[in-house]
């Protein structure tokens, strides 16, 4: 177990240090001079001329990426030109609320897509599962900051059952706030995982040993749930991992959507306002937050699976 | 004559798919006695496995039966409630299958796997786990301590199926429907778990049902054979008998071509292949294939029927068959 | 994927020449075909026909989808807008494709460092969630349609790339392989005119699927103020644009994403049919 964590965990430092060279490289296909266009309206021959030595954008390439690298490390993550103020500032009051809000969206996903991949797949081919799989078949083919919007309109607009827009004060009235943006993201989330669940669910429920196990006379219900759902959800633990990048950048529409102030609707707001140190810092943030996602769900994984935990 | 501990009367089996629906198992009838080894032969698609699992109710959708009796202890258990039907499996009759491999949960633990079915047992973890050793220690499993922990995919084929038949000990079954216990297993494995089987019948007074396609293991460990082709039963014999003067074309064509170490016997398959399940017509399902087949072969209904004492067979020849040999 | 396709195959008791899902899915694509190349024909008015007297209309027989905050009628608009999110849509997908199986098939082929090369590739543009990276190179290259069908060409190659991969590695252990290498083809050669064929076929099963994901990007995008220019009819230009009126006026908004679902449903469902087809003829 150890030596298989290590592994990831070996694989995934070079592809973390990969992953800033490319950000890195971003900043310079703004067309022109980086320097005055970073700086815009406020760039004057002085202070564009301190911003290229303070990047050195006169020296090669790769002592750039350095010096980059170096400012990372120290915690350096740059200014926001628009709040003029350190990156590190905004992100620590910005960064719990997008958390929260793709926790509360698994949570729902979890708890939407389980029973109705259930259903689903207990009762296959009936009209049970033609409903569900076609409920499910909708976000697949629509834009997400839609149909948070049509929620919008119902739920907040219309019902007034929920507010439209923002964070609120207080943990209640954060979840009150996020639920129909939580709700949208899972939404997508969720016909991802229960499509995924009634397969894996459906594969197990013919397997031999299922077999063996009812065979033995357990009643259905343990069997149900002792063996049929241990073992379906395996597959499923891996795909959170891998479905997370796209919760991820969906995240950021939906904040824009429903006006919530995390990264997501800060990145939007900072590439309007060509903040673009922000857009960058926000860029590498997103990419590690996935990265380490993605880590934590295959060092999980082998919790579940002895075959993995023992090689 | 004693009374059956398993009658198995007129189970039909049907399989709707997109093509039309397959009759797997049209009308099959049988009966087994307390403690005798019977076993159900055929090739893949005879219809056996369908007919084993049938009888627990254990085949998968959407395969359904839609008609016939299981009578056991009195009770049709094609009637059961599916809560009654799972007090029956496992203490009544229990099933073991084919491939080890994949019998066995790959997330639970073995002692979980054994311990799920004591529930007569004592509470105590202690003690119910001397229990799940001694079961283990019985089915010859060496070092039946450090293997409750084990997850099935640290055993051997063999042990797997050695656990799985612990299962079955611990319930103390009347039958045991073992679908092709040694199909997946090394020929050496084979003779220990036959032998394995042979021991646990001995002790429980146990039936065995064997589906199998092996005629050598039929020939030596079974007391009565049914052979099965397009879902029916053709012939059902004493075993000694059937080999020695099969009567039915079809089993007289599985004993020619089974390959024995006589080589003065060639090698004769059976010409055709087997008739396609779905809309199936009149008269003997054998009959395309069969050197003896003439036109009232292929009319009407071919009831199964008694030739001989204690002989049934579904062939119109039957009793000219019934003089020749076969060396 | 087969959802809907599924759901439709399942219920259907006739027997037709093709499955269910491609015809209901094929029949949408040429109801959205004709829409957008016969508009001029079926919408006398022009997309940014101003009507100032009709401002903010709801649906009616006049204006199916109602008009906007402008007196634009929201059908026309819809339907032209169809024009350009299909277009991108089928546009965008080229480049990955191409690029994706070629550089999938190179990799899966010569392995070594190049299988290595392009596998970390793949590997960091992967690690960034795939909008994020779309919207940080649209918004470093500027808005404006070049710019997205470069960042989504940029980064959607991997998905091809992967599955002809997967598929080239299977295929160069076959007998014809070392049967051709045995007679001398020059390596290229062998990986274009004779593994390729044989390894496309998943990658072009997900074409269909692919475009639905880029014409949602494209929207969001739109949506987002980083794409197609106003004003453009562009959907998810048409709901940013509608998100202020969502009281008064909600058809703005949800119209145009009706029209983005009808469109995804169609290409999902062709989609489905087309490999649920594939799978049944290869066996």
């Amino acid at each position: 177990m150890l030596r298989y964590a290590l592994g990831r965990i070996g694989q995934t430092v070079p592809i973390a240090f990969l992953v800033t060279v490319l950000i890195f490289l971003l900043i310079k296909l703004l067309p022109g001079d980086p320097a005055s266009a970073i700086l815009g309206d406020r760039a004057t021959d002085a202070s564009v001329a301190a911003l290229r030595h303070q990047w050195g954008l006169d020296r090669p390439l790769w002592e750039q990426y350095a010096l980059y690298m170096r400012n990372l490390a120290t915690g350096n993550l740059g200014e926001s030109l628009r709040y003029q103020s350190p990156v590190t500032e905004l992100l620590n009051r910005r960064m719990p609320v997008t958390f929260f809000l793709i926790v509360y969206s698994l949570i729902l996903s979890v708890l939407v897509a389980v029973p109705l991949a259930l259903l689903a797949a207990l009762t296959r081919n009936r009209w049970p599962d033609q409903v569900i799989r076609a409920l499910m078949a909708v976000p697949l083919a629509s834009p997400a900051f839609w149909i948070g919007i049509l929620f919008l309109i119902a739920f907040a607009l219309k019902l007034r059952w929920f507010p439209a827009e923002g964070y609120g004060e207080g943990f209640g009235d954060h979840l009150r706030h996020l639920f129909l943006p939580a709700f949208t993201l899972s939404y997508a989330f969720a016909a991802v995982l229960s499509r995924n669940l009634r397969s894996s669910l459906i594969d197990v429920v013919t397997t031999t040993y299922v077999d063996f196990a009812r065979a033995k006379g357990l009643r259905g219900r343990v069997v149900l749930f002792r063996h049929v759902f241990r073992a379906a959800l395996l597959p499923v633990v891996t795909l959170i991992g891998v479905r997370m990048s796209y919760a991820i950048g969906g995240s950021v529409v939906i904040e824009t959507v429903f006006a919530i102030p995390g990264l997501g609707s800060w990145m939007v707001e900072s590439i309007g306002a060509r903040d673009y140190v922000v857009v960058q810092t926000l860029t590498l943030m997103f990419a590690m937050g996935a990265m380490l996602i993605n880590l934590a769900t295959d060092l999980v994984y082998p919790l579940f699976d002895p075959r993995v935990r023992m090689g | 004559m004693t009374e059956p501990v398993l009658a198995v009367e007129g189970l039909r089996v049907e399989i709707p798919t997109p093509r039309g629906v397959v009759e797997a198992v049209r009308g099959v009838s049988f009966e087994v006695l307390p403690g005798e080894t019977f076993a159900l032969v055929g090739e893949s698609g005879s219809g056996k496995t369908m007919t084993c699992r049938s009888i627990l109710r254990l085949a998968h959708p959407p395969a359904r039966i839609v008609g016939g009796t299981v009578r056991f202890e009195g009770r049709d258990l094609l009637r059961l409630r599916e809560r009654d039907l799972e007090r029956i499996r496992g203490r009544g009759i229990a099933m073991v299958f084919q491939d080890p491999m994949t019998a066995l949960n790959p997330v639970l633990t073995i002692e979980r796997q054994i311990g799920e079915v004591l529930t007569a047992a004592p509470r105590a973890p202690a003690e119910r786990r001397r229990q799940i050793v001694t079961l283990l220690r019985q089915v010859g499993i060496a070092d039946a301590e450090r293997r409750l922990h084990a997850y099935p995919h640290q055993l051997s084929g063999g042990q797997r199926q050695r656990v799985m038949l612990a299962v079955v000990l611990a319930r103390r079954p009347a039958v045991l429907l073992a679908d092709e216990p040694t199909t997946a297993l090394d020929v050496t494995i084979q003779a220990q778990i036959l032998r394995l089987l042979a021991a646990l019948q001995r002790q429980l007074s146990m039936a065995l049902v064997l589906v199998t396609h092996d005629l050598g293991i039929v020939r030596r460990v079974v007391h009565r054979v049914a052979v099965m082709y397009a879902g029916q039963i053709v012939e059902l014999a004493p075993t000694a008998d059937l080999f020695a003067r099969p009567l039915h074309p079809y089993t007289a064509g599985l004993i020619g071509s089974v390959p024995s170490m006589d080589r003065r016997r060639p090698l004769v398959p059976i010409a055709g292949a087997p008739p396609d399940l779905i809309g199936l017509g009149e008269g003997c399902a054998f009959a395309p294939r069969c050197p003896l087949a003439s036109a009232e072969c292929r009319r009407g209904e071919i009831l199964l029927r008694q030739v001989a004492p204690g002989r049934l067979s579904r062939c119109l020849k039957a009793e000219q068959l019934g003089g020749a040999a076969v060396a | 994927m087969s959802t809907l396709a599924g759901a439709l195959r399942a219920a259907r008791p006739i027997r037709l020449p093709l499955p269910l899902g491609i015809l209901a899915g094929g029949l949408m694509l040429l109801v959205l075909l004709a829409g957008t190349t016969l508009a001029p024909v079926l919408v006398p008015s022009s997309p940014e026909a101003q009507d100032l007297n009709a401002m903010l209309q709801p649906p009616s027989a006049a204006h199916p989808f109602g008009t906007d905050n402008y007196g634009r009628d929201v059908f026309t608009r819809v339907l032209y807008g169809a024009a350009i999110d299909l277009r991108i849509g089928v546009l965008a997908v080229i480049f990955p494709f191409v690029f994706g199986a070629l550089a999938g098939a190179v990799a899966g082929y010569l392995g070594g460092w190049t299988d290595v090369a392009v596998m970390r590739t793949v590997d960091v543009i992967t690690a960034i969630p795939f909008l994020v990276l779309v919207i940080a190179i649209v918004a470093f290259l500027g808005p404006g349609e070049t710019n997205i069908l470069i960042a989504i060409g940029v980064v959607e190659w991997i998905v091809f790339a992967r599955l002809v991969r997967a598929e080239v590695l299977r295929e160069k252990n076959l007998e014809y392989v070392a049967a051709l290498r045995a007679l001398g083809f020059n390596r290229w050669r062998i990986i274009l005119r004779h593994i390729l064929p044989n390894a496309i076929a998943p990658a072009v099963t997900y074409l269909a699927s692919d475009i639905v994901l880029i014409i949602l990007t494209v929207s969001t995008l739109g949506f987002l103020g980083l794409g197609v220019r106003p004003p453009a009819p562009e959907w998810g230009l048409m709901i940013a644009e509608g998100r202020t009126f969502l009281y008064t006026g909600w058809w703005i908004a949800a119209m145009p994403g009706f029209a983005c679902m009808f469109a995804g449903i169609a290409f999902i469902l062709v989609g489905d049919g087309l490999a649920d087809l594939l799978r049944v003829r290869g066996q």
